[in-house]
This record gives C-alpha cells, structure tokens and sequence, in this order.
C-alpha cells in the first residue's frame, strides 16, 4: 500500500516530504510503522494537487465517528493545518507544519532525495529526524529516537 | 586522477596534495576549496548544533538490538520498507485470526 501511495503523490506532483516511521525506516529503522506521514507544501496549487491525489481515496479523519460531515476539498485543507486520515491505501498523516521542522519549505533543505519504489522522493534527513522527534517530546518516542541515535552512530562507523 | 593532474587543475603543487591526502599538513579553507572543485565537487559547510546527551535516551540504548539494525542497514532502502509493508500484513492476518484484538508490536 505504501508504494501505492506514493506513487499517487509522484503521479500529481505533489510537494512533500516523508518523516516518521516511514523515514526512519528509510534511514535503518528495525521498528514496523503502519502509518506514512509527510510534511506538504502550502501553497495553494500544492493543495490542489494533493486534494485532487487523495481524493479517489476517500480520505477520511482517522478515528473519528463515520458520517461525520466532512468534505475532502482544497476549502478544507486551507481552513486546517495537520491531518491524521485514513485511506482506501493506509493510514496518511498529512502535516502543514511539523514541531521543530516548521513548513515544506523550512524542512526541504534538511531532506535526502531516496529513490522509494522508484521515485525519486524527499526524506527528512536522520540528524533532523531526530531532531523532529526530540521536538515532539513523546514518551513513545524515546526508545525510537535511541535507535535512530545508534543508528547515526553506526553510520558514522562505516568506512 | 593522479595528485600532479589534481594539483595542477587546483593550481597547487603536487608535493602539496601529496601532504594532505598523507595527512602530514592541514589545508587553509581556501586551499581545500580550490583541490575538492578542481576533483569536481563543492565544498559546503554548515553549522550544527553539538548533540545533545540526554539521559533518558541514553538509558534506552543498551535495549536496542544493534544486531538486528546492522541487518537492516544491509538491506536496501526498498527491501526496508518493503518488510515494513509484509510485516504489516502478517499483523493484520493475525489480527484477523486472533479476532481483532491487536497484538503487541515494537
């Protein structure tokens, strides 16, 4: 589902910026993670294009009672920030601003470009996705943000 | 590349690029600059902040299996995120099997 979904973004040329769980995986992460999230652009064209990607996949508030009246729309993104939601292709957070990395466009200078899937896709960079989680200051992140240390210690071992 | 080719596109000596690549004499800035563009590369640098050492992470550091994450960095990126995607599954099937209530996961 994750290649999927994915592929949806590349195919609208949506601009954005994997982190969490899935970049960590990216980065040498042994920890599973169900949801994919990413950091998006804001400007209105980018909107668009992200509105017009997610739609076939009935994008839906994660958690939250059905039948809720809540209508997919470029209106809607622009009126909120951060989304956790759920897809037809998986679990999607999508997220305007992030702590400790701000917008697309603050964070886009820390990322890696990772061919994921065969699309050249923007990963958030490990020093700075240790910094986002230490950021987010969660307890369930503490053992995360360990590994993701050991694993830039590993990194920097590597002849 | 030979040192004399690289020397003389960085328009140094090549008894100088000798020095450096044996570590017996540190480069100015300058100099370092001028032989990394001559080999066809730009010098960037950036400021970081020291890293911060916090306790707390540290304590959860001797619980992580080093092992299993220098397995992982053997993989491929795609063959990562590709177990992350079949792990996934299989904790769904036994979601399903074990009627819905979740199983611990890392």
């Amino acid at each position: 589902m994750l290649d999927r979904l994915l592929g949806v973004l590349h195919a609208h040329h949506v601009e954005f910026i994997v982190i969490g769980g899935i970049a960590a995986r990216v980065h040498g992460s042994a920890r599973i993670t169900q949801d994919v999230d990413i950091v998006y652009g804001r400007s209105d064209a980018n909107i668009a294009r992200l509105v017009k990607a997610l739609a076939p996949l009935n994008p839906y508030p994660r958690g939250a009672p059905p039948n809720l009246p809540f209508a997919w729309s470029a209106k809607t993104v622009k009126a909120g920030l951060n989304y956790t939601l759920t897809t037809t292709l998986g679990a999607i957070d999508i997220l305007g601003e992030v702590i400790g990395g701000g917008r697309y466009e603050d964070l886009v200078g820390h990322c890696v470009a990772e061919k994921l899937f065969g699309h050249a896709t923007h990963v958030v960079s490990l020093s700075w996705l240790i910094r986002l989680k230490r950021a987010a200051g969660r307890v369930r992140d503490f053992e995360a943000i360990a590994e993701l240390e050991l694993l830039q210690e590993l990194q920097k071992e590597k002849p | 590349m030979s040192q004399s080719e690289l020397a003389d596109a960085a328009g140094t000596y090549q008894s100088v690029v000798g020095r450096i690549e044996s570590g017996k004499t540190s480069p100015s800035l300058e100099t370092l600059a001028r032989i990394v563009r001559a080999a066809g590369f730009e010098l960037t640098l950036s400021l970081e902040p020291t890293a911060v050492v916090d306790p707390v992470i540290e304590a959860y550091k001797p619980g992580v299996d080093q092992t299993l994450l220098v397995e992982t960095l053997r993989m491929s990126v795609n063959d990562r995120l590709q177990a992350n995607i079949n792990l996934n599954a299989a904790f769904e099937t036994l979601d399903r099997d074990r009627g819905g209530r979740p199983p611990e996961r890392r």
